[in-house]
Order: structure tokens, then sequence, then C-alpha cells
């Protein structure tokens, strides 16, 4: 599945609803669906909150990873130099934990003293979706961001 | 007696119906609470913190079982207001999450974390 969307607050939790329900139908795991769907909608929010406008490019498939079949959601858009640069920093950041749990704990901790913004995105996915993520950034600054999860 | 007065919120996509007995604030959640919601919920929560402790309540109840979704910006104001009650004495009362919902439990177990036995997630 393959869908590109103006970045807009209207459409998140729209396509939010859209993947649950087509996941739900096809993997028949309502879970797993529920979990798919959340990480769309905190990936999608961060593309509108720190895209440019053009765009943004949702796309859930299903691979072979290392022998295991895995369900892929893959969310893609063009950030500015600066949000590109925090986003390199946040990957940097989850990478130093061993632990999604405990960096989903400093994450919540730091949110609780925060101004601006939550923070808690990335770390929600990876503890409550139980997915892992990665992420990409081109010379252009399109940004790639993939959230993984082993199904079966 | 003193009782509650705050000003629900009442947006087509999400809403809140509270109530107080005795020493207990009862909030009733509904609905979709994503990006349009997240300043609305932080000034609620703010005015509910503020009324808990006016009103030396025990108990804030969050009913949450009719939340369809809650963005991790909404989290974050829950996080802020349990942050404030693990660490003041100016909020001395317990805050209990109650909801059926598996997923939702898992957003609340963070969240309890910040505030440890002050939280309390029933079914």
């Amino acid at each position: 599945m393959e869908i590109y969307l103006k970045p807009s607050v209207r459409f998140v939790s729209l396509a939010r609803r859209f993947v649950y329900d087509v996941y739900t139908d096809i993997l028949k795991d309502a879970d797993l669906a529920w979990r798919l769907g959340m990480a769309t909608h905190e990936l999608l929010e961060n593309a509108v909150k720190y895209g440019e406008d053009g765009g943004m490019t949702l796309r859930v498939t299903t691979e072979t990873i290392q022998g295991k079949d895995a369900l892929v959601l893959t969310v893609s858009n063009v950030a500015s130099q600066e949000n590109a640069r925090i986003l390199r920093e946040a990957f940097a950041e989850m990478a130093t934990f061993e632990k999604p749990s405990d960096y989903y704990d400093m994450l919540m901790t730091r949110a609780s003293t925060r101004d601006e913004g939550s923070g808690l995105g990335l770390g929600r996915i990876c503890t409550e979706a139980n997915m892992s993520l990665s992420c990409q950034i081109d010379s252009g600054n399109v940004v790639c961001i993939r959230a993984m999860t082993p199904i079966g | 007696v003193e009782t509650i007065q705050i000003k629900d919120l009442k947006d087509r996509d999400f809403s809140t119906q509270t109530q107080q007995d005795g020493a207990v604030i009862t909030v009733h959640m509904k609905g979709n609470w994503d990006m349009n919601a997240v300043a609305p919920l932080d000034e609620f929560t703010r005015a509910v913190q503020t009324q808990a402790r006016q009103l030396k309540v025990e108990r804030v109840v969050l009913q949450m079982s009719e939340v369809e979704f809650i963005n991790s910006s909404c989290l974050k104001s829950f996080a802020r207001w349990l942050g404030q009650v693990s660490k003041s004495g100016q909020d001395p009362y317990t805050v209990t999450f109650r909801t059926n919902l598996p997923w939702q439990r898992r957003s609340l177990e963070a969240l309890k974390a910040l505030a440890g036995d002050k939280v309390t997630i029933e079914s």
C-alpha cells in the first residue's frame, strides 16, 4: 500500500484509521493493526510538523528480513536543514540506549518539563508499537523513516 | 462546600465531561485526541490540577475507555501534570486512569513510571 498525502493535520487521523481498518482485515490481528496505525499517526504528525511543504508518502509493505516476515511502515518527506539535523540527533541518541523502554522512560521524564513539542513519538513507536526504527536522510534532506515489526 | 468549576471540552472530535463526587473528581474523556486537541488538553489538565488543589480532593479519575486515540503530544500534557504530582507537595491526591483498552495500558504504564504509587491504572 502506498499513499501520497498533502502535509495536513486533518489527513493524519484519517490515514491512521484507514491503515488500522485495512490491516485489521488483512492481518486478522487487531493489536498489530493498532500498533501499525499508531506508528502511522506519529510519523505522519512529525512529517506535518517538521516537514517542508510538498507532501509525504506513506508506504506499508511486507518484507522478508533475515528469513522472517516483517511488516514495514515507511514515511518519507522533505525536511528543512535544521529539522534534518534534529532528526539525526534524535536517532543518534536513541542508538545509545540498549532497551527501547529505557529510552522511552527518559523521553517521558524529559517531556514532563519540556515547553515545546513532546519528543515522545519515536520512543512511543519503539516501545508501545514494539517496532524498530531506522532513518535515512539524503543530500536533499529527503527523510525516510522505516518502522518494522515481525509478523507471524 | 466548594464544588468543581471547570469548562469541559466539547469539540467535534474530542470531549470531556467532568464531575465531582465528594473528594473525587472524575473526567470522562471521549474521542480522537490528535494535534488539534493538544492545546485544549494542555489547558484542561492545568485547570483540573488547579481545581484538585483548591478543592483538596483525594483522587482524580480519568475514564479513558471511550478514547479512540491519543497522540504523543497529548500524552505530554499528562506527563507534565504527573511529573508535578510526583514531586510537588501541592498535589497530594492520586490520579487513576481507568480503561479496558489494551493499547491504552501501554501508554499509561509509561506515564505511571513518572509518578509511581501516586498513579494507578484500573480496568
